[in-house]
C-alpha cells in the first residue's frame, strides 16, 4: 500500500474560535507536497489532528489507512517535527533520542545513525538546550527519522536554520520524496517552498483554498506573460498599450506584457523601431502563483464565504 | 526495521528519560542524604532517662515488664499439680472517671490479653517482680488465657463464669487445663518458662490493670494511671504437697498497699476452704510507647520533600516546553505512558527511599543508644527484626507513594510549582493539624489523609498516648491510606489524560 496521509472533512473548534473547518486533502508518496498558509490558517492544528495530539471535533485524519492513534510503533509509520523546542532542555540530544527509540522499540544503533544523518554527532552528549535553533530543528529532524518512517511531516521546519541548513533541508526533503515516502511540509513563506515542493495544499482559516501541483500551478500564472528588456522603456510601453496588451513596469529597463502572444510583441517592437536586448516568457514565481491564488481569499474573504478557488487549478 | 511495541520497552524509555536529567538524579541522591542527615541529626537531639527512673520492672528476657498482682502461695519443689475453682470474678468499675480533667482526658482501651482483670493460678520463680512465671487465668472479658514469663499467651475457652483451672509442672515444661466441672478437662497450653529452679512458687492470685488516661493535642501528650481492683472467689483448692497458704503483694501492687491507700491493696481472706481475694495490678508486657526505629526516622520527612519534587517535575516537565506531545506522539496510548511513569518513579524512589531509611536506620540507632535508648526499655533493634524490616520497607513504600501522588497532581496541574506546594501541604497540612487536635479526633485524619504514611515509620503497635498523631494507627493501615491516593491521583490523571489535547 502506497504510504499517504488523508485528511477528510476534518473540523476542529477551541471554544470560540474555529481551527479548522472541515479540511479534506490527501498527501501522496513520492512527492513533496507543501502545507501553505498564513499564520493562524490552521496548519499547525491539522498537524496536531493527524497525530492524533488533538481530538478531532468532527471528520478524520489517516496515515496509511489507519487513525494515527490506532498505531502501536508510530514511529515507524510516521515521523514528524512539530515544534523543536519540545524537549527537555537539561537531556542531552543522545538521551532525547534513545528514549523516543526504547519507546517504539527501534534499536541504539539507529540512534547513531540519525544523528550523523542531520550532522549532530558531535553535538550527541551535549545539553539540548544549550543547543541553537537551527540546531534544535536539525535534533526534531532526527527524532522524525529515528524509525524510518514512509510518511514524513515537518512544520516549519526552515525556521531559525541557516542558509546552509536550509539548503541542506530541502536536499533532505526532496530525497526522502525520491526515495518513495510521503512528504508534507508546511510554511506560511511560498518562496521557502519553492524548488522543493511538488505539490501544494494551501489554507486559510482553517479551509482549503488549493489542492494542486506546482507545476500547473506555475503554468497557470505565467500564462500569456512576456518579459522584455529595453532601454527604450516609456517607447516599447506605448507601442504595446496601443495595440491591445496590458504593460506592467517590473524594472528600469523591463515590463511585462500581457495579452500578447510572444512574436506578436516581437513584431510590433521590430516594426516600430524600437530595439530590445531580451525578449523570454515570464515565468511567475511561486510567491506570485499563490497570492494570485489566494487575493481575496485570505484577507478579504468573507466570514462565511465559500473559499474562493481558480477553477483551472481546483 | 525491527521494531516492536512493549510495555517494558515504554519503561525503558521513561527510565531513560528519568535518568538523562542530571538535577533529578542529583536530587534523588539528595532525598536520601537529606534523609540519613536529618535522621542522624535529630537522633544526636534525642534523649531518654527511662531506665534511670523506670515505670517497668526487668522480665526474664531483659524487657520491660509489669508484674504487680496479689498471690496467694506456698513453695513446692519438683513436679507438682495445683487445681483451684475460680468460683467468681468482679472488677470494680472505673467509678472516678470522671475525675480525669473533665472530658480531655481519653480512656486507653487496651484489647491485649494481658491487660484484662484476671483470677487464676501461677507457677513463679520466687516472688521477685519479673521472675519467670506460668499461669492460667479466668478474664473478665476474655475468656480463659494461658500466659507466660510476660509475652507468651494461648487463648483457652471462652467461658466467663466459673471456671476449674489446673498447672501441672513435669520437670521444665508446664501444662495449663480448663474444665467446666472439674471432671471433663481441656488442655490449653504447654510452657516453658525461661528460668523455673526445681523450688518455686504456687498458688492463685488476682490482678487488675490500671486504667489508664491519656490526654494528647496541642503539640504534647501526658498519660495518667488509676489503679483498680478486682475481687476473686476460690475454692477446691487442690495442691499435692499441702503447705500452708501466704497472701502477699507482688511489685507495685505491694508499694501500693503499704501506703495505706484502699485502692490497690490487696488481701485474702479464708472461710471453710474457700478463700476470697482481692488484687491490684498488671502482670504482662510494659515496653514504653515512644518508639526507637521511628526515632531513627525522622529525616524520612525531609527526604520526602525532595523526592515530592522529582515526582512533580517528571510530569510537568512534559508540559513546560511541549514535550508531552512527543511523548503521546511516540505513545498514543496515553495511559500506558501514564502507568509507565508511574511504574518507573515509584520503583526508583522506593528504591532511593529504601537507602534513605537502611542509611538512617544504621546510622541513628548508635547515636540513640548512646544517649539513652537501651534495655531494658528499649531493647536493641536488629535490621532484620520482621517489625524493623517492615518500617523500613513499609516507610520506602510510603515515600514512593507520594512520589507518585506528586506525579499524579502535576499531570492534573501541569503547574510545577502549583503541584508541589499542594502536595506537600497535603503530606504536612494534616501533620500539623493532628499534632494540635486534641484527644483521638486526629485518627480519622490519618485514616484519610497521606499524612497517615508516617505511620509506616512505627516498629510498634498504634498508641494514643504521644503527641504525634500517626502513631494512632497502625502500619499497614497507614500504607493503605497512600495507597488509596495514589489510585486515586492516578485515576484523575489518566481521566484528564484522556479528555485533555495534548
Amino acid at each position: 500500500m502506497e504510504p499517504t496521509i488523508e485528511v477528510r472533512a476534518l473540523h476542529k473548534r477551541y471554544r470560540t474560535t474555529v481551527a479548522v473547518d472541515g479540511l479534506s486533502f490527501t498527501v501522496r508518496a513520492g512527492e513533496v507536497t507543501g502545507f501553505v498558509g498564513p499564520n493562524g490558517a490552521g496548519k499547525s492544528t491539522t498537524m496536531r489532528l493527524i497525530l492524533g495530539l488533538d481530538a478531532a471535533d468532527e471528520g478524520e485524519a489517516l496515515v496509511n489507512g489507519r487513525p494515527y492513534r490506532s498505531l502501536r510503533t508510530p514511529l515507524t509509520h510516521v515521523g514528524a517535527l512539530l515544534d523543536a523546542s519540545a524537549l527537555h532542555p537539561g537531556r542531552r540530544a543522545r538521551d532525547h533520542l534513545l528514549w523516543l527509540a526504547h519507546s517504539n522499540g527501534i534499536g541504539k544503533r539507529r540512534v547513531s545513525e540519525v544523528l550523523d544523518q542531520v550532522g549532530l554527532t558531535s553535538a550527541a552528549r551535549r545539553r539540548a538546550g544549550g543547543f541553537s535553533l537551527g540546531m534544535q530543528q536539525r535534533l526534531g529532524i532526527a527524532a522524525a527519522l529515528l524509525g524510518d518512517p514512509p510518511v514524513l511531516m515537518f512544520d516549519e521546519p526552515v525556521n531559525g536554520l541557516d542558509p546552509d541548513g536550509i539548503v541542506w533541508i530541502r536536499g533532505l526533503m526532496r530525497s526522502l520524496a525520491a526515495e518513495g515516502r510521503a512528504v508534507l511540509v508546511s510554511s506560511h513563506l511560498m518562496g521557502e517552498l519553492e524548488d522543493t515542493a511538488d505539490h501544494l495544499i494551501a489554507i486559510g482559516r482553517g479551509r482549503l483554498i488549493a489542492d494542486t501541483s506546482v507545476a500547473k500551478l506555475l503554468a497557470a500564472a505565467s500564462k500569456d506573460r512576456v518579459e522584455v528588456t529595453t532601454a527604450q522603456r516609456a517607447e516599447a510601453t506605448t507601442a504595446l498599450a496601443n495595440a491591445g496588451a496590458t504593460v506592467t513596469v517590473t524594472g528600469p529597463e523591463t515590463v511585462v506584457v500581457e495579452g500578447l502572444p510572444g512574436d506578436r510583441v516581437s513584431a510590433l517592437l521590430t516594426g516600430a523601431a524600437i530595439p530590445f536586448s531580451e525578449l523570454r516568457r515570464h515565468r511567475a514565481s511561486l510567491e506570485e502563483a499563490y497570492m494570485d491564488l489566494t487575493r481575496g481569499a485570505v484577507e478579504f474573504a468573507p466570514e462565511t464565504g465559500a473559499p474562493a478557488t481558480d477553477g483551472s487549478v481546483r | 526495521m525491527t521494531a516492536r511495541e512493549s510495555f517494558p520497552r515504554l519503561l525503558l524509555a521513561e527510565w531513560t528519560k528519568l535518568r538523562s536529567v542530571s538535577r533529578w538524579a542529583i536530587t534523588l541522591l539528595g532525598a536520601a542524604a537529606l534523609t540519613v542527615g536529618l535522621s542522624y541529626l535529630a537522633a544526636s537531639g534525642n534523649k531518654t532517662d527511662i531506665n534511670a527512673h523506670p515505670n517497668f520492672v526487668t522480665g526474664p528476657r531483659g524487657e520491660p515488664v509489669a508484674d504487680d498482682f496479689y498471690f496467694v502461695h506456698q513453695q513446692v519443689t519438683g513436679d507438682t499439680t495445683l487445681t483451684v475453682r475460680v468460683a467468681s470474678l468482679t472488677h470494680e468499675p472505673d467509678r472516678d472517671a470522671a475525675d480525669m480533667g473533665s472530658g480531655q482526658m481519653t480512656k486507653l482501651d487496651d484489647p491485649s490479653p494481658f491487660a484484662q482483670p484476671a483470677a487464676g493460678i501461677m507457677i513463679k520463680d520466687g516472688t521477685r517482680p519479673g521472675s519467670s512465671y506460668a499461669s492460667v487465668m479466668l478474664t473478665a472479658a476474655q475468656g480463659v488465657h494461658m500466659q507466660w514469663d510476660f509475652h507468651a499467651d494461648r487463648k483457652g475457652s471462652t467461658s466467663s463464669g466459673a471456671r476449674w483451672l489446673r498447672l501441672v509442672r513435669s520437670g521444665n515444661t508446664i501444662t495449663g487445663y480448663e474444665s467446666a466441672d472439674g471432671v471433663a478437662w481441656q488442655k490449653i497450653g504447654t510452657a516453658t518458662p525461661k528460668n523455673l529452679p526445681s523450688t518455686v512458687e504456687i498458688g492463685f492470685y488476682v490482678s487488675s490493670p490500671g486504667a489508664v488516661y491519656t490526654s494528647r493535642g496541642g503539640g504534647g501528650s501526658s498519660v495518667g494511671e488509676r489503679p483498680t481492683s478486682a475481687q476473686a472467689a476460690f475454692d477446691n483448692v487442690q495442691l499435692a504437697s499441702g503447705g500452708t497458704w501466704h497472701g502477699e503483694s507482688i511489685g507495685d501492687a505491694g508499694r501500693l498497699s503499704e501506703k495505706g491507700g484502699d485502692r490497690g491493696s490487696g488481701r485474702v481472706t479464708e472461710a471453710n476452704g474457700a478463700y476470697t481475694v482481692v488484687g491490684t495490678g498488671k502482670v504482662g508486657p510494659q515496653p514504653p510507647d515512644d518508639d526507637m526505629v521511628e526515632a531513627a526516622l525522622i529525616g524520612v520527612i525531609a527526604g520526602l520533600m525532595a523526592l515530592i519534587a522529582v515526582g512533580v517535575l517528571f510530569a510537568t516537565s512534559e508540559y513546560r516546553r511541549g514535550m508531552i506531545r512527543t511523548t503521546f506522539a511516540a505513545t498514543p496510548r496515553r495511559g500506558r505512558v501514564l502507568a509507565a511513569k508511574a511504574i518507573v518513579l515509584g520503583t526508583t524512589s522506593f528504591l532511593v527511599g529504601l537507602v534513605g531509611a537502611v542509611g538512617s536506620f544504621v546510622l541513628a540507632v548508635p547515636i540513640l543508644r548512646k544517649q539513652g535508648f537501651t534495655a531494658p526499655a528499649f531493647p536493641e533493634p536488629s535490621l532484620l527484626d520482621g517489625s524493623v524490616l517492615r518500617a523500613l520497607l513499609l516507610t520506602a513504600a510510603f515515600m514512593a507513594g507520594v512520589a507518585v501522588v506528586g506525579l499524579g497532581i502535576g499531570v492534573l496541574l501541569r503547574r510545577s510549582a502549583a503541584a508541589i506546594t499542594i502536595t506537600i501541604v497535603l503530606v504536612l497540612g494534616p501533620l500539623i493539624v493532628g499534632m494540635i487536635l486534641p484527644g483521638t479526633s486526629p485518627k480519622w485524619l490519618m485514616y484519610t489523609t497521606l499524612a497517615g504514611g508516617m505511620a509506616t515509620q512505627r516498629a510498634k503497635p498504634p498508641t494514643i498516648t504521644l503527641a504525634e498523631p500517626w502513631a494512632m494507627i497502625g502500619p499497614w493501615a497507614g500504607i493503605g491510606v497512600v495507597a488509596a491516593w495514589v489510585a486515586l491521583a492516578l485515576g484523575f490523571a489518566w481521566w484528564q489524560l484522556r479528555r485533555r489535547d495534548a
